[in-house]
């Protein structure tokens, strides 16, 4: 499948700070991606400047092949950016916001854009600026699927919503992401957003690609383990494919890839101990891809 | 130039045009109190800096910005249309205020109500009241572009103050040098050197349009630099 985004060597510094360094990564023709990492690790940064927000110190990126000068209108209109940041001007109400969206888009959906201002119930006659939180993001979302976007680069859109809100939002997003299928770059530190949404997630730490993997390989190739023994853990004790793992009493508990039901068992039975083998959710692999040391790669 | 973002940027700064109207009244009132032809251009280039003031400040609403440069909009319109929806208004309240120089247009306003009889008219051949009118209107232009310049560079309401003082000293700069160099060239005999500070002269005739190439060069460095702003 081609290629809607491609970072090519994305590094942006503030100072002596380095945000982002040497990121390469793409996104595909109608693939949602999840781009996780701590606090500071360079996703806000990297979102920026996709969106064109902000110059790269130094590599590129490339929309739909063109690589991107930072004013290139043409693409530009194929490009969406929604983020709990962003604000709408104080003097325009909801109509008058999607009015402007409707004038500088030329492939503005006029049709799509009264049903989803009906579907989410915005009020066309508030001020934009004075709509709660989640009302604006939904009023973004419209913006951005009525301009028929090819990309879709979401910044941490539902941090700070209150979680029905939160849920609500994500419901709408899957539910128009059904409808159209862009190619969407959705950073946040919440993971439970991203499960039911992403085919891929790439992690980034310290400003670096940590990791990346297909959400299809997660569901059906990680797990979480917990190995029970009769008398404490031995010293030497692992499994195959240890992303991460800790030991307390005589419980040895562990995140695993490439999990394999019979390896895990033939191991216990020599060891003489029992096992359990759960499904992870995204937050574990999170949580175990952060307790490696850096630059170990499963 | 997206004519949705010119009204965009005039939404945001209609207080502009209120202003402008203001300006162009209280202009009129008391500057005829003064009955001085360089109070016109004081005027003038306070206006402008208080004008650009108001439409460069656009880098304090960062939320807005995100909205706006996340568009489908170049960076170069954006400032662009900023830039003019504060000139056009301000060089309007200047143009109103320069007919004072012609007219007893505070005698009017003040008529409506009554008559006052102490305002009075600049007693100015029609060549001179235009030499102060252009000088005027030009030496604002170049103050806006200049304070624009300036402004459109700070993020903090601070910067701001300083930015201003920074601007208005640099828009002042250019016609004092055009008045040193009138004078250089007077003594050399290449130029009445008599007429170097009367803006009638025609020799200040050639500063005018000069003027709008500066203004034109500030905006792009203007729309240079924003260019570069991370946002």
């Amino acid at each position: 499948m081609a290629h809607a985004l491609e970072a090519f060597h994305l590094s942006k510094s503030f100072g002596t700070v380095r945000a982002v360094h040497d990121l390469s990564m793409h996104v595909d023709e109608g693939e949602v991606v999840g781009l996780i990492g701590a606090n500071g690790a360079g996703k806000s940064v990297t979102v920026r400047m996709l969106a064109g927000l902000m110059r790269p110190t130094s590599g590129n990126y490339a929309i739909f092949s063109n690589i991107m000068p930072r004013d290139d209108a043409g693409v530009r209109r194929k490009v969406a950016y929604l983020s709990q940041s962003l604000d709408f001007p104080e003097p325009l109400f909801v109509r008058d916001v999607l009015a402007m969206c409707e004038a500088v888009y030329p492939d503005w959906d006029k049709q799509f854009m009264d049903k989803l201002v009906s579907d989410f119930s915005l009020p066309l006659g508030r001020k934009a600026r004075e709509l709660s939180v989640g009302m604006k993001l939904r009023l973004s979302l419209v913006c951005a699927f009525a301009q028929r976007a090819g990309v879709i680069l979401l910044d941490e859109p539902a941090g700070s919503l209150d979680p029905v809100v939160r849920n609500e939002f994500l419901e709408n997003l899957a539910e128009t992401l059904e409808r159209h299928s862009p190619a969407v770059l959705f950073a946040t530190h919440l993971m439970h957003s991203l499960e039911r949404l992403v085919d891929r997630v790439v992690l980034l730490r310290e400003g670096s690609l940590a990791y990346e993997e297909d959400m299809v390989n997660v569901a059906e190739s990680y797990r979480r383990v917990q190995v029970v023994f009769e008398d404490t853990v031995p010293r030497d004790f692992s499994l195959p494919s240890v992303i991460s793992s800790e030991t307390r009493g005589r419980t040895w508990t562990g995140v695993i890839s490439d999990y394999s039901a019979e390896s895990v068992a033939r191991i216990c039975s020599n060891a003489n101990a029992t096992f359990e083998a759960w499904p992870i959710f995204l937050e574990d692999l999170f949580i175990a891809l952060h307790q490696r040391p850096k630059g170990d790669r499963p | 130039m997206k004519w949705p973002l010119l009204s965009l940027a005039y939404a945001e700064v209609s207080g502009l045009a209120q202003a402008a109207f203001a300006a162009a009244f209280a202009g009129s009132v008391l500057l005829q109190l003064l009955d001085k032809p360089e109070a016109v251009v004081l005027f003038a280039v306070a206006s402008a800096v208080v004008f650009a003031a108001t439409a460069a400040g656009f880098r304090r609403k960062r939320g807005e910005l995100e909205f706006i440069l996340s568009r489908n909009i170049s960076r170069a319109s954006f400032v662009s249309s900023r830039f003019f929806v504060g000139l056009l208004p301000m060089a309007l309240a200047v143009a109103f205020v320069c007919l004072n120089l012609f007219l007893p247009v505070s005698d009017s306003f003040w008529g409506l109500f009554v008559e006052s009889g102490f305002v009075d008219t600049p007693d100015l051949a029609p060549s001179e009241g235009l030499g102060w009118a252009m000088f005027a209107l030009f030496g604002a232009g170049w103050a806006y572009s200049v304070a624009f310049l300036f402004v459109s560079r700070t993020t903090e309401a601070s910067g701001m103050f300083l930015a201003l003082l920074a601007a208005s000293a640099a828009a002042v700069t250019v016609p004092l040098l055009f008045f040193a160099m009138l004078s250089v060239l007077g003594s050399f005999g290449l130029v009445q050197a008599e007429t170097a500070y009367d803006p009638a002269s025609p020799q200040w005739f050639v500063f005018y349009p000069a003027s709008l190439l500066l203004d034109a060069l500030a905006l792009l460095v203007a729309i240079r630099l924003f260019r570069e702003v991370d946002v």
